[in-house]
């Protein structure tokens, strides 16, 4: 197999329909040539400006070869309709003259566009508000979902998964099961195991904690990815423990914290405080497997294991599972092949290491259907549906509104229509013509949107989970999302401007060139579309915005859910990896940290946990308790659980109302003791007496006994009914101590908290990286991030239908008043007084209104239904929020209504009637 | 047939085919026309000078089969028949003798 380097090829979509486009004698010649060019630009000036330029193509040619076409010719205003003197090479002919006829249209389009600088303003602007939205929130999707990861023959590639021990959910891989799945080359030319791990980095200004991913050295290799400078790893380099440890260090951590130093390689970093030699520097335009995530850099697995103790263990362990496994197939091997295969792999490790791999299946799939892990994408997706449906209802109102201006548009070139009908243009062409129109501000629209989606993407992408480390997807645009927005613009500008243009063409010339009065049954009729229109955006709006206001309301709700502990005066400092101080040495550290902490005049007390609730990294455990009747099928209670110092109830104020707390007895070597929560107490022993009972975790002979009970606290989210939660003294808690929290309480404002928690970290040993430091307040965002973003979201696209739909309004009551101008001057000529003439007209506007709110309210009441299961502290059917917002959007209409209706009052009769 | 004057562009495509050798096809000449005149030259520009260029008898093409190729693409190779050298000589004697003793302006 020759060396794999990856090359971009031009845009698929535009190369597709500028083959299209070639005769098909030249066809094969200029999409090559354009190939090379495409190519030749990338190179000098990036891929976006290349990606541009090839797009740009797509109306260079035509544009070239219709000049050459009437080259000595002025263009008449309309094409002749016989086919055009053909000048081209005698091929493709016909479709040449299309071409051209289609060109015409566009010229005469934009100079007719032009004429009316207000009308195509105010088109524009609404397209580009209603195609940005949706090229916004399709980016997002797009690069979390669809975005090809820049691998060499992707369709090559599987991911391998080990199932829970249900036999079903894919999970994690270990190390010794990821080397028999390796074995298997009769399946694979390679399989590769990666994990991302946060490791210390050391530099001038001490410790901070980097993402790295922990792979097997034919990663880079398997994947196709040449590094942008020195090398890949060595195969050696897997081994075990054995090698000079080595890295190669992300492109994007290369440009920032070295400066792209071309000398980079065989310079020497320190993680978890050992010297690492940097042999190469990743691809460009790979950020690591991990989607989201932007490692810094890649370690071997021989280098893994020289500076982490816990990949030590872990490698050596069938039965701890945290690896993902991708592999490529052998030729002619399919993806089903290997699946059935790898099942069967399955079923033979489970006979053969039955205390590790009893009911844990092995899962193959297409690489290609998996994005960041299988359980992630099945959320991943209805999301990304839901926001798409969302904002597809703000391009609805958008396009709506678009209709409602052409039809407008269309009635006052009534005469125009009918002279050219009268000079004997075809109605053929005259639609062809509208309708080059609307799709010319549908593409323009487009434009204005793909600005102004880039900066909306990127407005919203700004807002970070308060995880303590970036999460960053890729904005940049591709051709998935300008096909998006190529289609998208051309789709609405045709679809909605087919109507308006099949209307305005309506053969009518007598009565038109007579100037009759436009005949009353035609008025209702045309209007009758016109008001389906506003019916519809005010209807479309008021979705909208209930489900906002639901959000809203679900947000306000949770901000003042009270979560049980202590949310004012405390902060947590997480520290990160402490791999570097050995086992006794990290739990040492610890106690040091919290004495000094202590010292600190505004600190009351100070806790570690390794576990800190609201965090959304809480672990579970299986508790046994004898005697408890389990469901069938179910080996133990499945409990959230946390190791804690004595102080951590009295810092996080939270009371162990019978039995004891822990105390400093509770050591290593005393009998092991557990707090559990009322809501574990209440569901397993009832109203007997807990304390002093026994239960045993599972897979472990250690038996547990319970010695007090504490008050239920919100352990994972703020809507959930009370946990089952089991707290242990955090000297009895073996294992990692990859990550841990001090929290301190204070006696005051907590907010100078997280500098001293700086400040005391480095002072104590700078090697050790604060991972994050916060008050508990900023705590509290985690949890409370994803309704803000929900809540947030939906009121932008809410305000958004709200504002085009009170434009639309505005509009049609507009044009009506300026239609009646005559039967409102015989109106005031006649003696009505001008209040009667205001109500009158927003009478008119109202009733448009009020059936759209009436419709909007009763497909709220469906479409709301699937957001019960995500809303908490509200109602779906919340009666508040819906009668809240159908009052804003009727007082927002009638202000919009009453605008035209004072106009229409002041009209003077004398003017009015002499304007006939 | 009356003979119709070679355009500016036209004349720059025959150039630069001459300067990039005997024979050639689109690619270069777009790129070479770029650097020389420091434009962004359309590829369609160029390509349909070719064609025009093809059937006014001043150049000729030649298909060349992608198996014979080491890149394995499709290319339509132009070069100069004698008549389009002789055009180009044609225009370069007019040019020189309508700007006869212009110098000083045209150098300054």
């Amino acid at each position: 197999m020759p060396p794999a380097v990856y090359s971009s090829r031009p845009p698929r979509v535009a190369a597709w329909l500028l083959a299209r486009y070639f005769a098909r004698r030249d066809r094969v010649e200029l999409t090559n040539e354009l190939a090379e060019l495409f190519d030749a630009r990338r190179q000098a000036c990036g891929d976006f400006r290349a990606r541009v330029w090839y797009w740009t193509q797509l109306l260079s040619f035509p544009i070239h070869q219709w000049r050459e076409r009437f080259r000595g010719h002025s263009g008449p205003e309309f094409a002749p309709s016989g086919p055009p003197p053909n000048h081209g090479r005698g091929t493709g002919g016909h479709r040449s003259a299309m071409f051209g006829a289609i060109i015409q249209d566009v010229r005469y389009a934009g100079r007719r566009l032009r004429q009316s600088p207000g009308f195509t303003a105010i088109a524009i602007t609404i397209m580009g508000l209603g195609i940005g939205a949706n090229t916004a929130i399709f980016s997002i999707v797009n690069a979390v979902l669809f975005k090809p990861l820049p691998y060499e023959n992707p369709s090559e590639l599987v991911r391998i998964f080990t199932t829970e021990d249900d036999g079903e959910t894919p999970m994690v891989s270990s190390y010794p099961d990821f080397v028999d799945f390796r074995d298997r080359e009769d399946l694979f030319s390679g399989a590769v195991a990666h994990t991302a791990m946060i490791v210390s980095l050391l530099n001038d200004d001490g410790a901070e904690t980097v993402f790295v991913e922990y792979v097997s050295a034919a990663f880079f290799e398997l994947l196709g990815l040449p590094p942008a400078m020195g090398r890949a790893f060595d195969s050696r380099e897997d081994e075990l423990g054995a090698s000079e440890p080595v890295a190669i260090v992300g492109y994007q951590a290369w440009q920032r914290r070295y400066g792209g130093d071309p000398n980079i390689v065989g310079t020497t970093v320190r993680l978890n405080g050992h010297p690492i030699t940097i042999v190469g520097v990743g691809p460009e335009d790979f950020s690591g497997s991990m989607l989201g995530f932007t490692m810094e850099f890649w370690l071997p697995w021989g280098t893994a294991t020289l500076i982490d103790a816990d990949i030590r263990r872990m490698v050596q362990s069938r039965g701890s599972h945290s690896l993902s496994v991708t592999a490529r197939l052998q030729p002619g091997v399919t993806v089903a092949q290997a699946s059935t295969a790898m099942e069967l792999l399955g079923h033979q490790l489970a006979e053969k290491y039955p205390d590790t791999n009893t009911d844990r299946n092995v899962i193959t799939m297409a690489a290609s259907d998996v994005r960041l892990h299988p359980f992630i994408d099945a959320v991943l997706y209805p999301v990304a549906s839901l926001l798409m449906a969302m904002v597809g209802l703000v391009l609805l109102v958008a396009c709506s509104n678009l209709a409602n201006l052409l039809l407008v548009r269309a009635s006052s070139r009534s005469r125009e229509v009918a002279v050219r009908l009268a000079l004997g243009a075809t109605r053929r062409r005259l639609v062809s013509q509208l309708l080059a129109e609307s799709t010319l501000l549908g593409v323009f629209g487009g434009a204005v949107g793909l600005v102004l989606a880039y900066w909306t993407a990127n407005f919203i992408t700004s807002f970070q989970p308060p995880v303590g480390f970036p999460i960053a997807v890729d904005l940049t645009l591709d051709g998935t999302v300008l096909g998006f927005t190529v289609v998208l613009s051309i789709a609405t500008g045709v679809i909605f401007g087919l109507v308006p243009s099949l209307r305005a063409s309506r053969p009518d010339v007598v009565s038109t060139l007579k100037d009759e009065t436009r005949s009353l049954g035609r008025a209702r009729r045309r209007f009758g579309l016109t008001n389906v229109l506003v019916v519809s955006q005010v209807g479309v709006s008021l979705i909208l915005l209930i489900a906002a206001g639901l959000f809203l309301r679900g947000l306000i709700t949770a901000q003042h859910v009270d979560p049980g502990f202590e949310t004012t005066n405390a902060a947590i400092a997480t520290v990160g990896n402490m791999g570097g101080l050995g086992e006794g040495g990290e739990r040492e550290f610890l106690r040091q940290l919290a004495r000094r902490l202590e010292a600190h005049p505004d600190v009351r007390a100070v806790a570690l946990a390794d576990r800190v609730p609201l965090a959304a990294s809480l672990q579970t455990r299986g508790v046994v308790v004898d005697g408890y009747e389990l469901p069938p099928g179910v080996d133990a209670l499945d409990t959230d659980y946390t190791a804690v110092t004595p102080e951590f109830f009295d810092v996080m104020g939270i009371p162990v109302f019978r039995g004891r707390a822990f105390t400093a007895r509770d050591t290593e070597t005393s009998p092991n003791v557990a707090i559990v929560s009322a809501a574990m107490a209440r569901q397993i022993w009832g109203t007997e007496e807990v304390i002093g009972r026994r239960f045993r975790w599972e897979a472990s002979e250690v038996i547990v006994e319970v010695v007090g009970v504490a008050r239920d606290i919100k352990v994972r989210t703020l809507g959930e009914a009370p946990r089952r939660m089991v707290y242990v003294p955090f000297d009895q808690a073996g294992g990692n101590l990859l990550f841990v929290s001090a929290i301190a309480a204070t006696s005051g404002d907590p907010s100078a908290m997280p500098e001293v928690f700086r400040r005391e970290v480095k002072a104590l040993n700078s090697s050790v990286p604060l991972f994050e430091a916060k008050t508990m307040q900023q705590h509290l965002g985690i949890i409370l991030f994803a309704p803000r973003m929900a809540a947030f979201l939906l009121a932008g696209f809410g305000i958004l239908a709200l504002a085009l739909a009170t434009i639309g309004l505005y509009g049609v009551v507009a044009y009506s008043v300026a239609q009646r101008t005559r039967e409102v001057g015989i109106r005031v000529a006649l003696g009505a007084d001008r209040g009667r003439v205001v109500s009158m007209v927003i009478r008119e506007g109202m009733t448009m209104v009020g059936v759209g709110v009436v419709v909007g309210l009763v497909l709220s009441t469906l479409a709301m239904r699937p957001l019960a299961g995500v809303l908490h502290g509200v109602s779906a059917a919340d009666p508040m929020t819906y009668a809240g917002v159908a009052i804003v959007l009727t007082v927002v209409a009638l202000l919009a209504s009453y605008i035209p209706a004072r106009r229409a009052s002041r009209v003077d009769p004398m003017v009015a009637l002499r304007y006939e | 047939m009356g003979r119709e004057a070679l355009g500016e562009f036209e004349h720059q495509v025959l150039l630069t085919i001459l300067r990039l050798g005997a024979e050639s096809y689109s690619v270069p000449v777009v790129l070479e026309l770029e650097q020389r005149t420091g434009k962004s030259i359309a590829p369609a520009a160029v390509h349909i000078a070719l064609t025009r260029l093809e059937k006014k008898g001043l150049l000729i093409s030649r298909l060349v089969d992608p198996s014979a190729d080491e890149g394995g693409r499709v290319r339509r190779y132009f070069k100069l028949e004698p008549a389009g050298i002789e055009r180009l000589k044609e225009s370069r004697r007019t040019l020189a003798s309508l700007s006869e003793g212009l110098d000083p302006i045209l150098d300054g």
